[in-house]
């Protein structure tokens, strides 16, 4: 009898580590298709592709295994699509050091854009944004000081773009240029439904960043949406000075 | 540019005057302009010839007649045509956006026959055929007839490859001067995929419409998108799903919590976005007694109330426009446009510089 639940035990174990490696699989050959398709001379089925990639980002990993991958999602980056910025963004996550220099190159082309008569016009901010992002992950000196430049600065929006991009980079070690932000109180982002007016503020930003990035726990709940209160404000400005 | 010659016997008497109507035309001595002549008389005796400058200044036909005072029928005649031309849509809403100057044409490709249609308006019409077409960029587009034959004349351009390009109008040649320009934006075929939720909670809250209604939604969508901007709307899954809790009469966003009924209802998604949520009553302001929304939108997700006015294919277009980020939105003036915030007043016109953000 005994025999027989180690026998039953050994074999749901081995189902188990089958079933993780059919999904691992499945996950790879899912990743190796979708960076086929992202080749497509249609652009309906490059986006669908490029949009199930960008879903599946916490396989970046995977991803990453397989260099023909990076390199299918560099020549999308570089085609200009609508969702190029999101290739641009997994290239980042993926930490694929060799797309720095075509991500520097694509930034640089990015603000050479003027006007509409130029097709790449209504993307160019977007992508900046992406490359500005994805080098910021991959540690980029350069990049850390602009992203450093937009949180000095003055302006709210300016300030919501380098809490983006620090958020993005996932860094503990910068979360402390983050703190400063916590004292600023002005409208930034409107989150409500079209037609409505529900803004959360600069400091509310950066609480949602260093939470997400210090993965430390807090006495509330932080959601997307939330107006914190002064207290909530000055227990993550206490948590966040004690990060190594 | 004009180049005046006169030969006869050396040292004859009288002068040599040019004449022409100065509401047509404007004649200059240098080719930078200047001040504009208000004649040109000059004695015959010392005369070695000139040339002038001829600027058209509003359309019409005039004659330049230049004539020596001691033979007066001694005369040469030239007829100068001043053509105006104009573009304009021809049928409303066609991706024809004269809110910029120059106008803009959208013109599909891979959406056969890739084509879109602009109407020439040429003044006098007896110089329409002095008028050519040119396409900057051929690879982009291309343009038929390649010379005007009457006034109005139709172009049609064909779609070749996504991308901003311009079209001229040119007087006397394929590459004589310009003298109007259309600015020709040339968008691939973008498909969007909606599934709708025609939604109801435990508590016998239900929309009133009816799963047969999404074809006539995605019918209305791509009237006004798919000549507009070439994007083609395609039914997705329609599906009833009930909501496990009473969400009460009416379904509300709160400002102060922004999770609330509307996580509720969205929580039914399927997969990529856009979703469309077909509820019985939507409010988003705090007063949930007044019936001041009829349906808004918040990243891929759609409410939509059962009391939306009249146009309700127009209203989902509208929101529509929200989601493929669209801007400005939410407008109060222009109210010939699909942005324009109001209901049932709003128009279906979308501009150029709204299509290059919807379908970049």
């Amino acid at each position: 009898m005994k025999h027989s639940y180690f026998l039953v035990f050994c074999l749901f174990c081995c189902s188990g580590l089958f079933a993780q490696a059919e999904e691992t699989s499945t996950v790879t050959e899912q990743i190796g298709r979708n960076a086929a398709l992202l080749k497509s001379h249609d652009m309906n089925t490059r986006r669908r592709a490029i949009d199930e990639m960008f879903s599946m980002s916490s396989k970046v990993s995977e991803m990453a295994r397989d260099p023909s991958v990076a390199v299918g999602l560099s020549d999308y980056a570089q085609k200009w699509d609508e969702n190029s910025y999101k290739a641009v963004l997994l290239l980042g996550r993926m930490g694929a050091e060799q797309s720095r220099p075509m991500l520097k190159s694509i930034l640089a082309e990015s603000r050479g854009i003027v006007g509409p008569m130029d097709d790449r016009y209504v993307l160019a901010p977007r992508m900046q944004m992406a490359c500005l992002k994805a080098l910021l992950r991959l540690k980029d000196d350069e990049a850390e000081k602009e992203v450093l430049s937009l949180l000095g600065s003055n302006e709210a929006e300016s300030r919501v773009k380098g809490i983006e991009c620090i958020s993005y980079a996932d860094d503990k070690k910068l979360i402390p240029h983050l703190v400063p932000l916590l004292d600023d109180k002005r409208d930034a982002v409107n989150v409500a439904p079209s037609g409505a007016n529900y803004f959360i503020r600069v400091c509310d930003l950066a609480v949602n960043a260093i939470a997400s990035i210090s993965q430390t726990k807090t006495s509330f709940i932080v959601q997307n949406g939330a107006r914190y209160s002064d207290d909530q404000l000055g227990e993550v400005r206490r948590n966040a000075l004690q990060i190594r | 540019m004009l180049t005046l010659e006169a030969c006869g016997p050396y040292g004859s008497p009288g002068n040599l005057i040019l004449t022409w109507d100065s509401s047509i035309v404007n004649i200059y001595m240098a080719p930078s302009g200047g001040t504009a002549l208000t004649q040109f008389v000059t004695p015959f005796h010392g005369f070695n010839g000139t040339n002038l400058y001829v600027e058209g200044i509003s359309p019409g036909t005039t004659t330049l007649s230049w004539t020596y005072s001691a033979q007066t029928n001694c005369t040469d005649n030239i007829q100068v045509s001043i053509p105006s031309v104009d573009f304009e849509e021809t049928a409303p809403n066609n991706g024809f956006d004269d809110t910029v100057d120059p106008p803009w044409l959208v013109v599909p490709v891979n959406n056969p026959p890739n084509q879109n249609t602009v109407k020439v308006n040429i003044e006098p019409s007896a110089a329409a055929a002095q008028v050519y077409f040119t396409i900057d960029d051929p690879a982009k587009a291309t343009v038929s007839p390649a010379q005007a034959s009457s006034s109005p004349q139709t172009l049609t351009l064909t779609g070749v490859a996504k991308g901003h390009t311009a079209l001229r109008a040119r007087v006397g040649s394929s590459s004589g001067p310009i003298c109007k320009t259309l600015n020709v934006c040339v968008r691939d075929k973008k498909v969007v995929i909606v599934d709708f939720h025609f939604m109801q909670d435990n508590a016998s809250n239900q929309t009133s419409r009816s799963t047969s209604e999404a074809d006539g939604f995605v019918s209305t969508l791509n009237t006004i998108w798919t000549p507009q901007a070439n994007v083609v709307f395609q039914k997705g899954s329609v599906d009833s799903p009930t909501v496990p809790t009473n969400l009460g009469s009416v379904v509300e966003w709160y400002p102060t919590n922004p999770a609330n009924e509307w996580d509720d209802i969205v929580a039914f998604r399927n997969g990529s976005a856009p979703d469309v949520f077909f509820v019985w009553e939507y409010e988003q302001d705090g007063t949930p007694a007044t019936d001041n929304a009829d349906a808004a939108q918040l990243g891929g997700d759609i409410l939509f109330e059962d009391n939306a006015g009249s146009e309700v294919g127009e209203t989902l277009a509208h929101e529509m426009g929200h989601f493929l980020a669209v801007s400005p939105a939410d407008y109060t003036d222009r109210q010939d446009q699909l942005m324009h915030a109001y209901t049932d007043v709003r128009g279906q016109k979308i501009t150029h510089a709204q299509v290059d953000q919807a379908n970049p």
